[in-house]
């Protein structure tokens, strides 16, 4: 593109737009499908073209970069939205259902008023704030609320996440260990109880 | 705000409107530089639609079925030295779709099929 007007000065600012508009296109359909993000591009390029060959045609190149910049700018909403319509098009449907019983819930809540309550508490003391230990308690008891909410929808995730904060909580303050018991037992019961994925077929289908 | 099934934004008529006029003049089927070129010359903005916005539109309304795209053959676009484009026309549901956004266009077709039952 722009090959007939090199040499021209208003060239320059117009190659800058243009190389400007293919990366944000770049950019906005990286992820999706590869035949999509070709049209989009495709698309794109032929509009950028044509409307070189219009300037030319109507010798207004002057004010080519300037029209350039301002449709990118004023499109980018539409484009960011076109992306997320499409995402969401191409990706797989989450899953919606949690299967989570009524005692594993509560037993995940009881866990997690518990583990709030403890650091409030550890914060409302003096003395526990002045220990060098008391960052390090406090991102390991707030990574176990995480990994308690993250069990929710997702048992092994939430129990990785909250035997690592049980973990620092206890390298930092280990005597805090039988406090920090009910996580792996709550994060266990969760795991233990995980629905099975199905067993592949045995013709493969 | 979701936009109801079926129903037209303006600039939808709008491309709609300028498919209409290009195909009265001879040209059935716009790419969307001359889309964008028609735009401005029916409308109010002295402006140029901007990409992001012409090619969603157009998009929606491949989807709903008012337009039909095809690409261009890149033969003739390589010929020409180019890059490709993909070539727009309005359907007989674009049509519809356009006559039904238009509230004075809808009186006129029900009153033409008022006339015709009486």
């Amino acid at each position: 593109m722009n090959e007939t007007r090199t040499g021209d000065p208003t060239s320059t600012a117009d190659d800058r737009a243009v190389a400007a508009i293919r990366a944000w296109v770049a950019v906005y359909t990286k992820g999706l499908p590869a035949p999509m993000a070709a049209d989009r591009q495709s698309l794109i390029d032929g509009d950028l073209g044509d409307e070189t060959e219009a300037a030319e045609w109507l010798g207004e190149t002057d004010g080519l970069a300037r029209q350039r910049w301002s449709r990118w700018l004023r499109g980018v909403p539409a484009d960011i939205t076109w992306r997320v319509d499409q995402q969401r098009r191409t990706t797989k449907p989450r899953r919606t259902h949690v299967q989570i019983s009524k005692g594993q819930g509560a037993a995940i809540a009881v866990a997690s008023i518990y583990y709030v309550a403890l650091l409030a508490g550890m914060f409302a003391q003096p003395s526990f704030r002045e220990w060098t230990a008391m960052p390090a308690a406090s991102l390991g008891m707030g990574l176990c609320v995480a990994g308690l909410l993250i069990a929710i929808p997702r048992p092994r995730a939430g129990f990785i996440v909250g035997m690592i904060g049980t973990g620092l909580a206890f390298v930092s303050m280990w005597w805090l260990y039988p406090f920090l018991l009910p996580l792996p037992i709550v994060l266990g019961y969760r795991l233990a109880r995980e629905p099975k994925a199905a067993p592949p077929s045995p013709t493969g289908t | 705000m979701r936009r109801k099934t079926g129903s037209l934004v303006p600039l939808e008529v709008a491309i709609l409107d300028a498919l209409i006029e290009l195909r009265r003049h001879g040209t059935p089927e716009a790419h969307g530089f001359l889309i964008a070129s028609e735009l401005r010359s029916i409308g109010d903005d002295r402006r140029l639609t901007a990409y992001g916005t012409l090619y969603k539109a157009l998009d929606r309304l491949a989807e709903s079925g008012a337009i039909d795209g095809r690409w261009e053959d890149p033969e003739i676009a390589a010929a020409e030295g180019r890059p490709r484009r993909r070539y727009h026309r309005i359907t007989l549901a674009g049509e519809a779709a356009r006559t039904a956004a238009d509230p004075i266009a809808r009186r006129i077709s029900a009153a033409d099929r008022g006339a015709a039952t009486s």
